[in-house]
């Protein structure tokens, strides 16, 4: 594995996953590029933070967790270092109790209970958000399914320069800017134009996985390992197709080792193995 | 209290400068009381394009190392009496000055008892030090691009890293060095490509103009004059103070040869 630190979101929080072999000076400066990074789309969500791939002292963790309250807003719920063998299903449920306690207190006595009701609400979604941690903190490998599991949804314009990795499959509504990159495990709908980077299907099932976009216009597009460069398009004749609506969404996918782009259509959905 | 705006690109040589030095100049003219800052240390050009580069002194560079007061460093311009100049220094680099630094400098300047309306940041080219610089103590941005495919493509770079730097939804697009006539031809980008590209609000659509050129040269910015780019400019200026123009029609005037060419060619 190269030296870096990588971050997976989840349905429940985020997996940071440190290369074993950084110096924790590296580790900071890159988990505050990568939480920079992906700050917007992250937005001000509750989440679970899992540290994965190396042990922690509580010295670091407070240190890794305030670069990410600092450059982000997302709201900490909990911290996990999962290599921490001691660490159990119970223990994540006392800290993330302790926490709403905590918050309830600041918050006063009124509000209390009604963080004690939100607190309840939340255990069946926290034993499903430990469950799917150990699954795929055990393994760094993208889960079996990632082509069909629940998919992401991104809003906005990703613009040039900026990356968007999921291990899951994602939606994207807004378009994919020259120079934007989107790595994805599972599959990538563009709900606009898909004119940057693109990378699905790194998880085991290449074969099904898919891109589908309104307008079709990438730079390259790489399923699985094959990767496909467009020919060099002058951006006024795309600009102009647009304009003439005759711009149809298209969907790119392997067909006999190779990328195949071609219209939308029931039929090649249809010819798509789903499972 | 003064707004703060950056005037920035990504791509170097789009017109940031210019834009600085007619913005500036116009929003004075409207009776604000502006200060432009060169934050292009090491290359300044805002002090030529207004015409006074023999008036500096002491720099934004000097204010930071306590070598003057900033007051001193200051340079009034010569035709608007609300507008100012903060120049920075030409012979040191980027380094020489710190975001903290340029922070304390835009609220001290804020403090000043001037009592400035606008405070407009001329940002130098490229992503690094000298681009952290300019915007960190930005209320809004406005993102200066040209018709073309590399000036469109650093510009959304740029947009990218104001919205991850807490400007989002702050920031207006300048579409400058327009050519109409090339635009009806379909071999330029039109303003409805360009926000086609970019989705960001276009505050101003600026015509290449000779009368920009022969401006800059002289040291006389054009905002406000008859030319059709000094016009665009000071639309753009009575945008940013919240007023509602309408937009040029930039194909409507080409002047008396233009007129003359288009009855020749017609025949």
């Amino acid at each position: 594995m190269s030296k870096s630190v990588i971050i997976k979101g989840n349905n429940f929080g985020v997996n940071v996953i440190i290369s074993p072999d950084l110096d924790f000076a590296e580790v900071r400066s890159q988990l505050r590029e990568r939480f920079k990074a992906s700050a917007k789309f992250f937005g001000k969500a509750d989440m679970v933070v899992n540290f994965s791939g190396v042990k922690l002292d509580d010295d670091q963790i407070q240190v890794l967790t305030e670069i990410i309250t600092d450059v982000s807003d997302i709201n900490i719920v909990c911290v996990i270092n999962s290599d921490d063998e001691d660490i159990s299903n119970d223990m994540i449920r006392e800290a993330y109790s302790k926490k709403r306690m905590e918050q309830a207190e600041e918050a006063g006595v009124a509000e209390r209970e009604q963080a004690f009701a939100e607190n309840m609400n939340s255990m069946g979604v926290m034993e499903a958000a430990y469950a799917l941690m150990q699954q795929s903190s055990n393994s760094f490998e993208v889960s079996e399914d990632s082509v069909t599991s629940a998919a992401k949804i991104y809003h906005g314009t990703l613009r040039s320069g900026q990356v968007l990795e999921e291990p899951s499959s994602v939606v994207i509504i807004g378009d994919v800017n020259p120079g934007a990159k989107v790595i994805a495990g599972g599959c990538v709908i563009v709900l606009g134009s898909l004119l940057g980077n693109i990378q699905v299907g790194s998880g085991v099932n290449m074969e099904n996985a898919f891109v589908l976009a309104l307008e079709m216009n990438p730079m390259q597009i790489q399923i699985g390992d094959l990767i496909a460069t467009s020919e060099s398009s002058n951006p006024l004749a795309a600009l102009r197709r647009r304009r003439a609506n005759t711009v149809s969404p298209e969907i790119a996918h392997l067909k006999d080792g190779e990328v195949y782009i071609e219209d939308l259509s029931l039929k090649v959905i249809n010819e798509l193995k789903f499972n | 209290m003064a707004e703060v705006i950056v005037v920035t690109s990504g791509k170097g040589g789009v017109g940031k400068t210019t834009t600085t030095a007619n913005i500036g100049t116009g929003l004075a003219k409207l009776g604000k009381k502006v200060i432009m800052i060169d934050t292009d240390t090491g290359l300044r050009n805002l002090d030529v394009v207004l015409g006074l580069e023999n008036r500096i002194v002491y720099n934004l560079i000097d204010v930071v190392e306590g070598k003057c007061r900033l007051n001193q460093a200051m340079i009034n311009d010569k035709r608007e009496e609300n507008l100012y100049l903060l120049p920075t220094a030409q012979t040191r680099d980027k380094s020489a000055i710190s975001t903290d630094q340029m922070l304390q400098v835009i609220e001290d300047i804020k403090n000043d008892e001037k009592a400035f309306d606008y405070i407009i940041l001329d940002c130098p080219a490229g992503i690094e030090q000298g681009f952290h610089d300019a915007i960190i103590g930005a209320d809004r941005a406005l993102v200066v691009t040209t018709p073309e495919v590399s000036a469109i493509r650093d510009a959304d770079r740029i947009i990218g890293l104001l919205d991850a730097n807490g400007l989002k939804d702050h920031e207006d697009l300048i579409v400058n060095r327009i050519r109409p006539e090339m635009v009806e031809k379909g071999d330029m980008m039109s303003l409805d490509d360009v926000n086609d590209i970019l989705q960001l609000h276009i505050i101003g659509a600026v015509p290449d103009d000779e009368n920009i050129v022969v401006a800059t040269n002289r040291g006389t910015p054009l905002v406000g004059d008859e030319s059709l780019a000094g016009q665009a400019y000071l639309n753009i200026c009575k945008r940013i103070t919240g007023e509602e123009v309408p937009f040029l029609d930039l194909t409507a005037k080409k002047g008396f040869f233009g007129k003359l060419k288009k009855a020749l060619s017609k025949k």
